[in-house]
Parts: C-alpha cells; sequence; structure tokens
C-alpha cells in the first residue's frame, strides 16, 4: 500500500509537451482550491467602494442598457464598464460575478507569474512556487475577492506582455501592454522600460502603435453608445482630478514622511513635474549604459521604475503596488536574497488595505512604512546600478546589439 | 538605415559648437530639463519667484555642473549636476514657496570652491567672506576654512579676513538673537534643539539654553579643529567637499536660532559631493528629505514625522561624513597606535 502510493506520487503526468509528477500536480491542485475556497469564503463581504460606486454603475446600466455608457456617470475606463455591462447580462448575483471573474483573473495572474519565473530562472519548481505565493498573496486575495477591485485586469494584461516580450514576441507583447493601458492609467508607471527597451533596439517604434490603437478600440463601444468622443479620450485626465483629499491615500510614498496634508493641488502639478525630471535623468543615464539586455535586465527595470514613480506622484492609492508586488516576486525567486524585501512589500501594502477595509486606523504608521518603502527603492536602484556595471554585461562600444532579450 | 535606428544614433550623434562638444540626448535633457525646472517652479500661488532668483538658482546650478566637470572631467555628471539641482525640491521650497534667498549663499560658495580650484585664494577669501557676512547659518564653514589655513592651504592673512568677517557676523547677529525673546532655539531645522527640547527659557534676560548653544559649538569646532590637526591633508576633491560639509552641518547643528534655510547651501554641496562619490549617495538623499522635513514644517507648521526623527538623520549623517573625514587624515589610526591609557606623548 505505502509503496503503492508513493510509486502512484512519483509518477509522471504528461498534459501536452508539458510533464509533471503526480505529486507536484497534487500539490498545485491543492494549492489551487485551498486559493478558491479563501476566495469563496469572503466572496460576501461589501466594500465602500462597491456600495458607493460599483453598485450605482451597475443599477445605471441594469436600467438602460449598453446605452448607459453614453453617461459620464463613470470615472473608470471604459473597457472596465463593458466587463461590468456583461456581468449584469449573468443570472448571478452582480458582486459575486464580478468577484468571480476578477479572481479567475487572479489564477490566471498567478500562472502567468509562474510563467515568467519559469522563463526567467529556468526552473519549473520555482514557477510553481511563484503560482502558489502569488495566489495567497494577502493583497491579492483581498484585491479582489474582499474589496471588489479590479487591478488583477490590467495587471494579468501587463504580466503577459512582459512575459511574451521576455520570449521575444514583441507584437504580442505590446499588444498586450496597449491592452492594459486601455484598462488603467497604472500601466504608465512602468513604461520608461519600453522606452529603454527601445534605445536598445529590443521594441521599435512601430510597436508603440499598439498603444494608441488599444486605447482607441477600448472607447470605440462607449463612443457608439453616444458618449462623446473627446470625453472619452479625456478619461484619464478627469481620472487625475479626483481623490484630492491626501497627497497620499495610505500609500507609503514621500508625501508620508513630508506630510501629505498640504498643497493638495500644487503639489499635484509639482509632484508631476518632479517625476518627469527624475525618469529624464534615469533613462538619460541608463540609455547610456551598453549591456547585454536579459531578463534580469527587464525585470529590474521594471521594478526600478514601477517603485520609483509610485514614490513621487501625488495621490498614489494603497492599491497601485500591485504590479511591483507582482514583479518583485519575481526578482525574489530570482535572486533570493531579495526574497525578504518581497515579503516587506507584501506587507506594507496589506496595512492600507487593512485599514481600508477595516476602517480602523493602522497601528503601524505610515511615514514607517514609507522608509521602509524608500529603503526598498534604494536596494532595487543599486541592483539596477551593479547590473548595468556588471563587466560580464558590459558590451564594448563598437558591438552591435542584438535585437533580442537574452 | 531604417527611422527607428536613425533616431538613435540621432540621440547618440557628437555635435560641436567651438570648443564644445556635446552629444544630441545630452542637449535633448539640458533643454528639457530646464523647461521642467520652470514649470516645476509654477504650480504654487505666487507662480515662479522673481526673475533675478530665477537667475541665481540657475546660474548655481549651471556653477555648481562646472565645479563637477573641472573636478571629475565627466561632461555627463555636470549634466547630471545642472539637473538634479534644479529639480531639487528644497530649491522649489526656499525660492519658490517660501520667496527665500539662500540659493545667493550657495552661488557665493560655489564661487568660492570654483576660485579655490583654480588656486585664485583671495578671491575665494573674497567670495567666502561676503559668504559669511550674508547669514550667520554659514558660520561653519569658517571652521573649515580654519582646517586649509592649519594645512597651509590658506594664508595666515586670508584667514584673518574670514576670521574676521564670521567673527563680526556671529556678534552682530547673536547679540541680536540673544535679546530677541525668541521663545524657540529652532526654526524648522531640524538639530540637537528637535531633541534636547526646542523652547527657550521664558522670563531670563538672554536664554541660557540658547547661550551655553552658542559656546558648545564653538567649543565643539575648536575640539574638532584640534582633532583634524592631528592628520594629514588629502588632496582629493571629495575630501574637500566632505570637509566644508561636515563642518556646515556641525555648526548648523548645534547653533541656535537656525531655520530651515540653513539646509538649502548643504543640499547643494551633498549633490556636488555625491556626483564625485556616487557611493556617496545616502548623504545627499537624507540631507533632501531632512531639509525639505524642516521646510514642510514651515509652511504647515506641523510635521507629519517627529522632528526629532530628522534630527536624529541629520546626526548620523553629520557623524559619519566626521568619522570618515578623520579616518581619511589618519586621525583615527594615530589614535589607535597611541592608546588612550598609555598615551603620554
Amino acid at each position: 500500500m505505502d509503496q503503492c502510493v508513493r510509486n502512484l506520487l512519483n509518477r509522471k503526468i504528461s498534459i501536452g509537451k508539458y510533464e509533471i509528477a503526480a505529486s507536484e500536480a497534487l500539490f498545485l491542485a491543492a494549492l489551487t482550491l485551498l486559493a478558491a475556497a479563501v476566495r469563496v469564503a469572503v466572496r460576501s463581504f461589501i466594500a465602500e467602494d462597491w456600495s458607493v460606486y460599483w453598485s450605482a454603475w451597475l443599477s445605471e446600466l441594469e436600467t438602460k442598457g449598453f446605452r448607459a455608457l453614453a453617461g459620464d456617470f463613470y470615472d473608470y475606463a471604459p473597457p472596465t464598464m463593458y466587463i461590468l455591462y456583461l456581468v449584469t447580462l449573468l443570472p448571478v448575483n452582480s458582486m459575486t460575478a464580478f468577484k468571480g471573474l476578477c479572481c479567475l483573473l487572479d489564477f490566471a495572474g498567478a500562472a502567468v507569474t509562474g510563467g515568467i519565473v519559469k522563463e526567467c530562472t529556468g526552473s519549473a519548481g520555482k514557477a510553481r512556487l511563484a503560482y502558489g505565493i502569488f495566489l495567497f498573496l494577502p493583497t491579492v486575495i483581498l484585491n479582489a475577492s474582499v474589496w471588489s477591485q479590479c487591478d488583477i485586469i490590467y495587471t494579468l494584461l501587463i504580466l503577459c506582455s512582459v512575459y511574451f516580450l521576455l520570449k521575444n514576441r514583441t507584437w504580442t507583447g505590446m499588444w498586450f501592454y496597449g491592452a492594459a493601458f486601455a484598462f488603467k492609467l497604472q500601466t504608465l508607471f512602468i513604461f520608461p522600460f519600453l522606452v529603454i527597451l527601445w534605445v536598445r533596439r529590443r521594441v521599435d517604434l512601430k510597436h508603440f502603435i499598439t498603444i494608441p490603437v488599444m486605447y482607441l478600440a477600448g472607447i470605440l463601444p462607449a463612443w457608439l453608445a453616444g458618449r462623446p468622443f473627446s470625453e472619452l479620450l479625456g478619461i484619464y485626465a478627469f481620472q487625475g482630478g479626483k481623490d484630492r483629499w491626501s497627497l497620499s491615500i495610505k500609500f507609503p510614498n514621500i508625501y508620508q514622511i513630508i506630510g501629505n496634508n498640504y498643497f493638495l493641488d500644487e503639489y499635484v502639478g509639482a509632484g508631476m513635474y518632479l517625476i518627469l525630471g527624475i525618469l529624464m535623468m534615469v533613462m538619460f543615464y541608463i540609455a547610456y549604459r551598453k549591456v547585454r539586455v536579459t531578463k534580469e535586465t527587464v525585470i529590474l527595470l521594471i521594478l526600478f521604475f514601477g517603485l520609483l514613480t509610485t514614490y513621487f506622484i501625488p495621490h498614489m492609492h494603497e492599491r497601485y503596488l500591485y504590479v511591483t508586488d507582482a514583479f518583485l516576486l519575481v526578482y525574489g525567486l530570482m535572486r533570493v536574497k531579495r526574497f525578504p524585501w518581497f515579503l516587506a512589500s507584501a506587507f506594507l501594502g496589506v496595512v492600507g488595505y487593512a485599514e481600508y477595509l477595516s476602517k480602523n486606523a493602522a497601528l503601524v504608521s505610515y511615514g514607517v512604512l514609507a522608509w521602509i518603502q524608500l529603503a526598498l527603492l534604494v536596494v532595487i536602484g543599486l541592483d539596477l546600478y551593479r547590473h548595468l556595471h556588471d563587466p560580464e554585461q558590459m558590451l564594448p562600444a563598437e558591438a552591435q546589439e542584438e535585437r533580442r532579450i537574452l | 538605415m531604417n527611422v527607428d535606428d536613425m533616431l538613435r544614433s540621432l540621440l547618440f550623434r557628437r555635435f560641436r559648437i567651438g570648443r564644445l562638444q556635446f552629444d544630441f540626448l545630452e542637449a535633448l535633457l539640458a533643454v528639457c530639463i530646464t523647461g521642467t525646472a520652470y514649470l516645476i517652479r509654477t504650480p504654487f500661488e505666487y507662480g515662479p519667484p522673481h526673475w533675478t532668483y530665477l537667475i541665481a538658482e540657475w546660474y548655481l546650478a549651471l556653477a555648481a555642473a562646472v565645479l563637477v566637470f573641472r573636478y571629475t572631467a565627466g561632461r555627463k555628471r555636470a549634466l547630471l549636476t545642472y539637473a538634479v539641482l534644479l529639480i531639487l525640491p528644497t530649491g522649489v521650497a526656499e525660492g519658490t514657496i517660501l520667496r527665500g534667498n539662500a540659493c545667493v549663499g550657495a552661488l557665493l560658495f560655489i564661487c568660492a570652491f570654483l576660485f579655490l580650484e583654480d588656486g585664485r585664494r583671495w578671491l575665494f577669501t573674497l567670495a567666502a567672506a561676503v559668504l559669511l557676512l550674508w547669514s550667520v547659518r554659514y558660520a561653519g564653514l569658517l571652521a573649515a576654512c580654519a582646517v586649509l589655513w592649519q594645512k597651509e592651504e590658506l594664508k595666515t592673512e586670508q584667514f584673518l579676513c574670514l576670521l574676521t568677517a564670521g567673527g563680526a557676523r556671529i556678534a552682530v547677529a547673536y547679540r541680536a538673537y540673544l535679546q530677541a525673546g525668541y521663545t524657540l532655539t529652532t526654526f524648522h531645522w531640524p538639530n540637537i534643539y528637535e531633541i534636547v527640547g526646542r523652547e527657550s527659557i521664558q522670563g531670563q534676560l538672554i536664554d541660557p539654553i540658547a547661550l551655553v548653544g552658542l559656546f558648545l559649538t564653538a567649543g565643539l569646532l575648536v575640539l574638532a579643529l584640534w582633532l583634524f590637526r592631528m592628520g594629514t591633508m588629502r588632496r582629493e576633491r571629495a575630501f574637500l567637499i566632505r570637509l566644508f560639509l561636515f563642518f556646515g552641518l556641525a555648526a548648523a547643528y548645534f547653533l541656535p536660532y537656525m531655520d530651515q534655510s540653513c539646509g538649502y547651501l548643504f543640499c547643494v554641496l551633498a549633490v556636488v559631493y555625491f556626483m564625485l562619490e556616487p557611493k556617496e549617495f545616502p548623504v545627499p538623499m537624507l540631507l533632501q528629505i531632512v531639509a525639505y522635513a524642516g521646510y514642510q514644517e514651515c509652511f504647515n507648521g506641523e510635521s507629519m514625522m517627529p522632528m526629532a526623527l530628522f534630527a536624529a538623520i541629520q546626526f548620523l549623517v553629520m557623524a559619519y561624513l566626521g568619522v570618515r573625514l578623520l579616518q581619511e587624515m589618519g586621525v583615527i589610526r594615530l589614535w589607535k597606535e597611541k592608546s588612550l591609557s598609555t598615551w603620554t606623548d
């Protein structure tokens, strides 16, 4: 009996080209089931965002149908509203349906994160670990299944984009990036990494056409429904004008150190120009570093720009570390000594989530968290600096650069 | 060649105007950052500062870039110095929000440094003397000049000029400050008084805490000079910057009645220091946060985090600089060799 079970567990199972030990498959199945169970268990929690915004939008869509998209009652990008519209057509409770959809995407996000880890490390074991960790990240669980937020949608698209870019399928990667931009403006946090890839000949200008094309494709149905085109073009600008009651909305960044309750309007402009200036300098510096563009380079660039921009842009929400957390997980599995920083970052995010959801003040000062976040930014910045100065990565001045990510 | 490759090669194409050589990307950054620097000063209530101060801030960034270029011969480092200084948050806080004039002091200091670099000692003396007369917050730089004099980098008559200027400014300023009846011993500058308590003792003719602070500063600086006397002067450029940064910070840390604008010069100096020694990046980063926290408290009347924390951070930065200086000058090695318990000369 004992030997029989052990043999069974060690048996290899083939699914297409993919081969996996039965024990590993069982492990993945158990993780998946547990991850599903926790999401089912908390599905009935009603967050304030749902009762104030989402339910109002849904009732508008339910009463007026697709034509409702002509109105200006929503400030999210139209593609999210199409998903909400589809949700209204389903014969189940809207909140459950919406959360269910986002939770399904959690699993897809975990799988793509695993794929990226496999691509970067070549280890199937680490990839499975990434899958499991992503599914059990508190911020991932809380975001969709408790808060009924949909940050997984654009995160998944970004993850897919990076996955295909790393596989040197540039067009596919850029279409996904364009799609992510059509869903969320926050996609731009990591945009400078694409500029660096362009300078290093990994992408061309023609690939950037995917961003406006996908954005226009995203707003087209809403325009057909009757919303003015100019309004749809400027929907992200309208979003930027909201949430001006604090310079940092439970997000551990520089405003939690220097003060987040004053110059609310002035710092919108000044903060944006400041980060613009910082990005110019950073990109200028990196552009001159002629290095081999490896998978690690790409992950480090995404991480660094994701952390840098959110640290200085005003009016950041606690949820905006979602993408960087996913890439920190990838990086933590590539460079295991950096794994504690991934754990720290995941913890930083949870504090803001917990305060929002429980309506209790955070036990840890956001100022302290902001110092930890600064330390994380410095650590990743130093890693990038060392990577760019690594003699093994540097190319001679006259060397022709390869057009693929190594 | 396709459009992409043409644009990429354009970015790194070298241009020449007279003796000046630059890449297109360098020119692009210089133009864009100048525009951004102007824009960053526009969102505030009163708009950008008066054009004379705008020019002073711009010239300060340019002069610091020239200084870095002379020290490192690196065009990119010089350009990055220019870029960082133009959008430095303390620069915006001082000139645009506070409408202060600390940029003039910083400009004087950078000019003095350029003269020192050129070996024009009297012009250095002149610029440094004007700086010392300009504001008492630069008094610590006098101690750094004393080290230069000790190590025969300055002549006695030059040092005496500086001593006269600095001494006169300190005497005039503190005669007024001590009798002014201030209720605080520091004005939004996170120094020792944020740790020991910044409320002045009231009902006295002169606040004893401030008076003690004044003499304590003088005593500590003389002690530091005595320590530095044992070491040997280093010729590295970063050493000089570190020396001025340390003494400048040390004096402002212990002198009473300092204000938030103290930080301006040290933030500028720290950026120059970082460009000479990139591994020292925590120094400008922490000083920037500490100084800006002071400005923020000044504007808003309250600080997000306890000012004592910023004061402690500033102390750590200052202590680090001091220990590094003593290490470089060989003073710590000397002390280790002559164990204190057996030291008999």
